[in-house]
């Protein structure tokens, strides 16, 4: 009904095994902070706040999902609360899709899909408004990190 | 088009002096930081009306209405959808997600507010959770600042600095990152509305006990029941 395509992962994670990598992927990794055991112990969380306050690095990573998903058809961005809100409005303006917020519970007004997914401890739940995709509308999804694609794989149902 | 107006704060709200600069090192005197918005919802009626500012019902000294006879106006208010008893019975609550919808009309608010801050020699924007987040970064973007997320609490991973605000009832808390603005940042606030300015004042609070200045608050939407959250209590022209 909706063709969905997962937005990519971090570039430098992915793309730095491969020949010549993009020169713009350095400054995007080496903004990237990680702060050791947040939001609990044993945990190393990927900080992507240093690369907000660099503008030519934040553009840089905007630039490239919007060279990716230029001329493909793309009818909507939806992007994950709260940091999929922070890349996917960019990308969505650049290439003229509608942005659609996928929130957590309670949060959008009137009639929403709602699709629950697995924690680690217990689940959780992402909702989207009803009316804001249509059947057939290609899609691109956008987070600011997958980890065990729990989230990313509710906002594909949510969508399909 | 009307020409935009020069860049000048017209509303000025005074914020309070006293707790929030105890502790501050010395800068100058701060001046008021004015509030904009595209739209700002009638009070007479629960549909959006376009105001040039003051004239009819709408009380003196409110933020001022960015661009009001501009075209695109239009087409943006239009698109905001009005869901009533949201989140609870006698709030009609402005929803922005339909004018996400529609490419032009989120292009076109975006626009307004380049057009507006872009020779203004802003380093940072700082956009509020959540819906801070969606208009914040295009405008950061295309003008060349950094952005800052202010969020609820604990959402910020490492050292932040956090300012309380009332609710009607209780406290809420922003935070934002230490070091992320620095002393002498000339900031920009953006949220998708304002209805009492109570988490805009705390926003505006956060930036300037780092030091920046704070050119203005700048929101899509504008309640009537904008009041002030400061000492005085007064607006100022």
């Amino acid at each position: 009904m909706v063709a969905v395509d997962e937005a990519p992962p971090p570039a430098a994670a992915k793309e730095k095994d491969r020949g010549a990598a993009d020169p713009r992927l350095q400054g995007i990794s080496d903004a990237i902070r990680v702060v050791p055991h947040f939001p609990k112990p044993g945990i190393m969380f990927n900080d992507i706040t240093p690369l907000l306050l660099r503008p030519a690095v934040f553009k840089d990573a905007v630039d490239m999902f919007v060279e990716r998903y230029r001329g493909m058809g793309i009818a909507a961005v939806a992007g994950i609360e709260a940091r999929g809100f922070i890349f996917g409005p960019a990308i969505a303006l650049a290439i003229g899709a509608k942005f659609i917020p996928l929130r957590k519970p309670k949060k959008l007004p009137g009639d929403v899909f709602s699709e629950s997914y697995v924690l680690e401890y217990g689940t959780d739940c992402l909702e989207m408004h009803v009316g804001a995709i249509e059947p057939g509308d290609r899609a691109v999804v956008v987070d600011d990190l997958v980890a065990t694609g729990g989230t990313l794989s509710a906002a594909i149902r949510l969508l399909g | 088009m009307l020409p935009l107006l020069p860049f000048q704060p017209r509303l000025g709200l005074r914020l309070p002096s006293a707790a929030a600069a105890a502790s501050a090192p010395p800068f100058p005197p701060r001046g008021p930081t004015g509030v904009v918005s595209v739209v700002v919802v009638g009070r007479a009626r629960s549909s959006v009306r376009l105001t040039g500012g003051g004239g009819g019902g709408r009380r003196r000294g409110s933020a001022l209405a960015m661009a009001s006879g501009d075209a695109r106006v239009a087409g943006i208010a239009s698109s905001i959808r009005v869901i009533p008893d949201f989140p609870k019975p006698g709030i009609m609550f402005q929803d922005i997600t339909t004018l996400l919808l529609d490419p032009k009309a989120f292009r076109d608010t975006i626009d307004l507010f380049v057009e507006r801050y872009k020779d203004q020699g802003i380093t940072v924007v700082a956009g509020v959770e959540a819906r801070g987040f969606i208009f914040g970064p295009p405008i950061a973007l295309a003008i060349g600042a950094k952005f800052v997320p202010l969020r609820k609490p604990k959402k910020l991973p490492g050292e932040v600095i956090s300012e309380e605000y009332s609710l009607e009832y209780g406290t809420d808390k922003i935070e934002m990152h230490v070091g992320a603005v620095e002393a002498n940042d000339r900031a920009l606030v953006v949220d998708d509305l304002i209805a009492t300015g109570g988490t805009l004042c705390a926003a505006v609070k956060l930036l300037e006990r780092v030091g920046a200045k704070v050119v203005e608050c700048a929101c899509v939407i504008e309640l009537p029941e904008l009041k002030v959250c400061f000492a005085s209590n007064k607006l100022i022209n």
